[in-house]
């Protein structure tokens, strides 16, 4: 039953993500980013990672990809025509796709994914209490410096746009 | 896990081995309070408080060393590990920062821009990247390497009435979001193999850099970890602009203003060379792997950054392409370390003598009076030596270090890397070093000779009457700042014991 | 007779649905009645239908209350000519009602609306599905509503709509943040250090049998009042609407059944909401402070049941109400009034009150 679902969610997540590279609509390509990230979100339920899976469609799907949308609608971007790709682009296409299959390839014959235990550890996150717990013992200099990090991120913002006079 | 077991986690974080970090950030906080209480006329002052506050900041930890009384070991629960390379680490960013910090005041002085925002932003730049340089844990070592390049992302556009500079910024965002997609994914395969409980060497904490070299040497032939070791070198190679990776650094240091490009050139490469020698230490296991793909970068870093700058006349993208072949030197120190243990004390010493020669050399050009700093081309050194011979003799002494000509800092750094690759038996390596630095002469004699040499102007009809060469004003810390660089690298060219037997012993 | 649970699921949302969806229609009803009540009108009493409106007294008292007005209503939209203009992005615009719609119905599934306690003194929700992470499950869902907003506007391809779900999306995310923060004062206090950790909301439901949330974090029940007529577009807040500037705003193109789709959503929205203001700060199904069902001697069996599902009701009912009251109350703000509310006064205000309640909270645990 798990597998079933797994396989539906994760080919929807794929899907979604071949969708935002390929569509020229930049509306719909936010909205299939929205689609991948449910998609992720519903792959975390699967994992039994609640907490993540309704952090990732608050955070995402329901703040930062309205914002995104906002942008575009705001900036009226029209549907691009396509270009023709020159040599070089091709060229590095399929290089990508070499690394990715040999990616693919290896990653899946690793023994680490052949090898599975009978009992996976029980992941410290999954109850919100431990997850807090953790989050502000072992982790706590981490959070602590993504805080400056949002700081500087939202001080850079108001730098970036505020009003310059250059006389 | 029960309560105990997070109050012993909860023990290990020892606020005060972080002081200066700590002190860095409380200093960035109170730039923007300092401007918000101090009256208009006053704000002149922010600046000046920044780099004395940031002075105490070095001489504290310069006493600890000298003294020995900084601490050594794990902290916070094995997320910073704490040694001497770490420490000089922290003397290096913060001397950059400081140095970066007067290059910003004379820059932003020319212009109408919001000023405590930048010392801000550099300020927690910096700190963010003294925990990257004693990171023992990838989660801390990510959060602090997108601090410090969230922080990136600003500077570079920060004369944002350019369209330069906001295309360097916007160029830097996309490639650096994906430099650290790759990292992060990288991290990420890392993870997942390190936990995986049916193999030997696993644990609950695989991101700490010791329990996941455990699990790689217990399962050196896993496919999984070595995509994830792949993965994260690829996403630390784009930070120190080695080969595949180093696209973005000559149009971005272009855009970028003068003091970001310092900042570019000399922390964030610093800070991907403390990374890979931390992660030397953590993917031993693979080195069947590491050495060669570190070599083969190496190779063609050096190659390409040298013949790329050949051609160049803009000054900031030769000088950033100058550092892609400074990035290739440094690579072979890496490589060394495998064998040679003194190794990373060469890489120390090469970047602290880069420190002082881009000190000189970026000094020098924010003086050149340009409105806009981007086109800073060649012909604009020209009667550099007439207008200001101190300025012309800084700039003689910076580009001789960078090209490593005897007695300079620049040639001793060079000369370490090459004893170390020597007897690491690396020689093709050392003949690609050698043939990069016959190369580089020719560029950086390029800037000299523009500065010294060019007297010979094209004459128009209508003679113009020479007119007297208007001099260029440094002002007191102008003179004192690039007195020190240059000083530094002459002092650290002729007399290098103290440093390397300090090191040794 | 064993029934498969997975079918027996189905039973329980699809009745669950019917009964948000009947409420709805008579939320309606409600609105109409209520708007002409404070107008000093009569409202809908003339409506009646075949056979039900004929029986004698009863019928026409019933006729006169406006009982039947929903189903006319109803089959307007059904019934009416469905126009989908030759200008739009046909795709989007048809998914935007539905995508309106969902996540209002879908949040129902963790709203409890009552408790049932066994003889062993078991207490069992009465919930769809029961989940630890319920609170943040309802706002993660709910913030999907917008987008059938600003899809419908962008996607009907004209001015006014366009400016509609522009608004629209501003002001959702201006609100959601206070929101969050606000109700961040129950949560620590509900997962204080001691308790067992939960964000479930049954579980904050049913700690408030002395006080309610409402009497010791008045501050909180505000700013997340305000900000729930802010998220369900209701006036004063009904920006994306707006009929005297913007037509009718990001609906102005649609018609018939998509239409009806929206504003079905609405007051699903305004429903859910209500619901959960109610367990977040109206003591649940407790009757009133300090007095809870089990003291009043209803705790076990289907009585207690009935009685904490109705008493759930009515103060959900009360809710509605206010929010009807308020919309024939107060004039719209402007569109600039509404971004100064939510970012300068109440996002300092809510991180404000996190604070000082973070406190609080600190001192009555490590010193009581």
């Amino acid at each position: 039953m798990t597998d079933v679902f797994f396989y539906i969610f994760a080919t929807a997540a794929l899907a979604g993500a071949l969708g935002v590279v390929f569509s020229r609509n930049t509306v719909s390509g936010a909205m299939c980013l929205i689609g991948t990230f449910l998609s992720m979100a519903s792959l975390f339920v699967l994992l039994e990672a609640y907490f993540l899976a309704v952090i990732q469609v608050l955070v995402y799907a329901g703040a930062v990809m309205v914002l995104f949308l906002f942008i575009i609608m705001l900036l009226d971007v029209k549907e691009t025509a396509a270009k023709k790709a020159s040599i070089y682009t091709w060229a590095a296409s399929l290089i990508g796709f070499g690394i990715l299959i040999t990616g693919v390839f290896a990653i899946s014959a690793a023994v680490s994914i052949k090898n599975k235990a009978p009992t996976m550890p029980e992941a410290s996150g999954t109850s919100l209490k431990a997850f807090g717990y953790e989050l502000f013992t072992t982790y706590l200099l981490p959070m602590q410096v993504t805080g400056f990090l949002l700081l500087i991120a939202m001080i850079g913002v108001i730098v970036l746009s505020k009003k310059v006079n250059t006389e | 896990m029960s309560a105990e077991i997070f109050q012993k986690i909860a023990e290990t974080n020892t606020w005060s081995w972080i002081m200066p970090e700590l002190a860095m950030g409380l200093l960035a906080l109170s730039l923007l309070v300092l401007e918000v209480i101090l009256p208009k006329v006053a704000h002149g002052a922010i600046p000046r408080i920044a780099i004395l506050g940031q002075l105490v900041i070095l001489g504290h930890v310069v006493t600890g060393i000298c003294t020995g009384t900084l601490p050594v070991g794990e902290a916070f629960g094995g997320m910073l590990f704490f040694d001497e390379t770490g420490q000089l680490f922290r003397v290096f960013f913060l001397g950059a920062s400081i140095f970066v910090s007067y290059l910003g005041m004379v820059s932003l002085d020319k212009r109408t821009l919001p000023q405590v925002e930048y010392f801000h932003i550099l300020l927690v730049i910096t700190a963010a990247l003294m925990l990257l340089a004693q990171a023992n844990h990838f989660v801390m070592l990510f959060v602090a390497l997108e601090t410090a390049t969230v922080g990136f992302y600003i500077l570079v556009s920060y004369f944002r009435h350019t369209t330069v500079s906001l295309e360097a910024g916007l160029k830097y965002l996309i490639m650096g979001a994906l430099s650290s997609t790759i990292l992060l994914f990288g991290i990420v395969l890392l993870y997942g193999a390190g936990s995986n409980p049916a193999l030997a060497g696993s644990s609950e904490d695989s991101l700490n850099f010791g329990n996941l070299a455990g699990f790689l040497a217990a399962n050196p032939d896993d496919t999984l970890g070595l995509i994830g070791m792949i993965l994260v070198i690829s996403g630390v190679a784009f930070k120190v602009g080695a080969f595949p990776f180093q696209i973005w650094i000559p149009d971005v240091y272009q855009g970028a203003p003068l003091p970001t490009t310092a900042l570019l050139a000399v922390s964030s490469k610093a800070a991907g060379f403390a990374m890979l020698l931390s992660f030397s230490k953590v993917f031993s296991a693979l080195e069947d792997w590491f050495y060669p793909l570190l070599t083969a970068l190496a190779i063609l870093t050096i190659l390409f950054g040298n013949f790329a700058a050949l051609t160049q006349r803009n000054l900031k993208r030769v000088i950033g392409l100058s550092g892609v072949s400074h990035a290739g030197f440094l690579l072979i120190g890496v490589i060394t370390a495998r064998t040679v243990d003194w190794a990373s004390i060469a890489i120390l010493f090469y970047l602290f003598a880069y420190l002082l020669a881009s000190a000189a050399v970026f000094s020098v050009l924010v003086h050149l009076n340009k409105d806009d700093d981007s086109d800073l081309t060649l012909d604009d050194l020209g009667d550099l030596a007439k207008k200001n011979g101190f300025l012309g003799l800084a700039l003689a002494i910076g580009v001789g270090s960078l090209a490593g000509i005897p007695p300079l800092a620049g040639f001793i750094g060079k000369l370490l890397i090459f004893i170390a690759a020597f007897k690491a038996e690396l020689y093709g390596l050392l003949g690609v070093a050698i043939v990069g630095v016959v190369v580089s002469i020719y560029y950086y004699f390029g800037i000299l000779k523009s500065a010294f040499f060019d007297l010979w102007k094209f004459q128009t009809d209508e003679e113009e009457v020479p007119t007297a060469i208007p001099g260029i004003d440094l002002g007191f810390l102008g003179k004192l700042a690039i007195l020190l660089a240059t000083a530094g690298t002459l002092l650290l060219g002729f007399y290098q014991s103290p440093f390397s037997s300090w090191l040794l012993g | 007779m064993d029934v498969n649970p997975v079918i027996l699921k189905f039973v329980y949302a699809a009745t669950v649905v019917s009964v948000i969806m009947g409420l709805c229609s008579y939320a309606v009803l409600a609105e109409r009645k209520i708007s002409s009540w404070i107008q000093g009108r009569v409202g809908p009493n003339r409506t009646s239908l075949p056979l039900i409106g004929g029986i004698p007294l009863i019928g026409k008292f019933l006729t006169r209350l406006g009982i039947y007005q929903p189903v006319p209503d109803g089959l307007k939209f059904l019934f009416k000519e469905d126009v989908v203009p030759a200008h739009v992005n046909k795709f989007y615009f048809i998914m935007a009602p539905v995508i309106a719609l969902v996540p209002a119905l879908t949040t129902v599934v963790v709203v409890p609306f009552g408790r049932f306690v066994t003889e062993a003194g078991e207490v069992i929700p009465l919930v769809l599905a029961n989940v630890n992470v319920g609170l943040l499950f309802l706002f993660a869902i709910s913030s999907l509503g917008v987008y059938g907003v600003v899809l419908a506007g962008w996607s009907s391809n004209s001015k006014y709509p366009f400016l509609g779900g522009i608004r629209a999306s501003a002001q959702m995310i201006s609100y959601e943040l206070a929101m969050g923060v606000s109700v961040l004062p129950i949560l620590i206090w509900v997962n204080a250090p001691g308790r067992e950790g939960t964000l479930n909301l049954f579980d904050i439901a049913q700690a408030q049998s002395g006080f309610w949330f409402a009497m010791w974090m008045p501050v909180s029940a505000i700013i997340f009042l305000v900000c729930l007529f802010a998220e369900t577009n209701r006036l004063p807040f009904d920006m994306a609407e707006s009929e005297t500037e913007l037509v009718s705003g990001f609906h102005t193109e649609y018609s018939s059944f998509k239409f009806g789709l929206f504003f079905v959503g609405e007051y699903a929205h305004m429903v859910v909401g209500s619901c959960v203001f109610t367990l977040l700060f109206l003591g649940g199904w407790n009757p009133m402070p300090f007095v809870t069902l089990e003291a009043l001697g209803f705790g076990e069996g289907i009585l207690g049941a009935i009685l904490s599902v109705g008493i759930f009701s009515g103060k959900m009912c009360g809710m509605m109400f206010f929010f009807m009251w308020i919309r024939w109350t107060l004039p719209r703000f402007r569109y600039d009034q509404v971004m100064k509310l939510g970012w300068k006064i109440l996002l300092p205000l809510s991180i404000a009150n996190l604070v000082v309640y973070t406190i609080f909270i600190f001192y009555l645990d490590t010193k009581l």
